[in-house]
């Protein structure tokens, strides 16, 4: 086996618990990024404001140590800064709302507007379940 | 005369995050050195220097720097180290040549470099980024 498939082999992830860690992991990073390199923030007035240590703010950095939304809290409250986090299914183009539904067939839904809204329901509801499952 | 490679297939990561396929970055190893090629691969051994690389290419992936985990040698605009700072570790650093050519970013990992000494003792970082900066490499199409 050559050199670098040995590291790849080595690398790559065991299991889905070590996806999720990484995922947990670059998440951090990037919130980290975001506060350091779009702000005047400094490491050490981190540091302070969190009533932590320069060497725990390092830490953070390196990913040894979790960010706890607590203190992103600290954080948001201390720097007066603007929080905004989006979760939202990978696969935009599977989305599918009941107002889809009405627009896709409303001649079909005001013939029947009983059974069509039972119907449409029921095909929501379940596209729900499938994308709840996909997660 | 340049150095052997071999590129690191990291497509692991594309799996989680297909957009970062997008940042053309590639990862090679230096292989003409097999003993030190082999010690880098010892190193990752251990599930937290694992779980410590693949933070570190996530960063590379994202183009950015950070120095608890991956940053520029001062004084060399090529040369980078990968840190694994703390006692656990024994403040190890995998020093890294980078190339930029033809849109793509290639990041040679080359060196490991493992003392308790401190991460601000210049000399042995100084004289790792002079050795690889030297290095000559003609990376694949």
């Amino acid at each position: 086996m050559k050199t670098a498939e040995k590291i790849s082999e080595r690398l790559r992830f065991k299991d889905d618990f070590e996806k999720i860690e990484f995922l947990a992991d670059s998440i951090q990073l990037d919130i980290l990024h975001e506060l350091a390199d779009n702000t005047d923030i400094r490491k050490t007035d981190i540091a302070k404001k969190m009533r932590v240590s320069n060497s725990f703010i390092s830490q953070l950095f390196s990913g040894d140590k979790h960010l706890s939304l607590n203190h992103l809290a600290t954080l948001i409250y201390h720097y007066d800064l603007d929080f905004k986090f989006e979760l939202r299914p990978k696969d935009k183009g599977k989305i599918v709302r009941f107002s889809d539904y009405i627009n896709e067939s409303k001649d079909a839904f005001c013939k029947n507007a009983e059974s069509g809204t039972k119907y449409y329901a029921s095909k929501y509801k379940e596209e729900e379940t499938r994308k709840i499952s996909s997660v | 005369m340049e150095n052997k490679i071999e590129k690191i297939d990291i497509d692991y990561i594309f799996d989680i995050y297909k957009e970062l396929k997008g940042s053309n970055v590639e990862v090679y190893i230096d292989v003409e050195n097999r003993k030190e090629a082999n010690r880098i691969v010892a190193f990752l051994h251990g599930r937290s220097e694992r779980k410590k690389f693949n933070r570190i290419l996530y960063e590379i992936l994202k183009h950015r720097y950070n120095d608890s985990l991956y940053q520029k040698v001062k004084g060399f605009a090529d040369v980078a180290e990968m840190r694994f700072l703390g006692k656990f570790f024994g403040n190890a650093r995998i020093y890294c040549k980078e190339i930029t050519e033809k849109g793509k970013k290639v990041i040679m990992v080359s060196l490991l470099y493992k003392s308790q000494r401190t991460i601000k003792d210049d000399a042995e970082t100084k004289t790792a980024a002079e050795k690889i900066s030297k290095l000559t490499y003609t990376i694949p199409k």
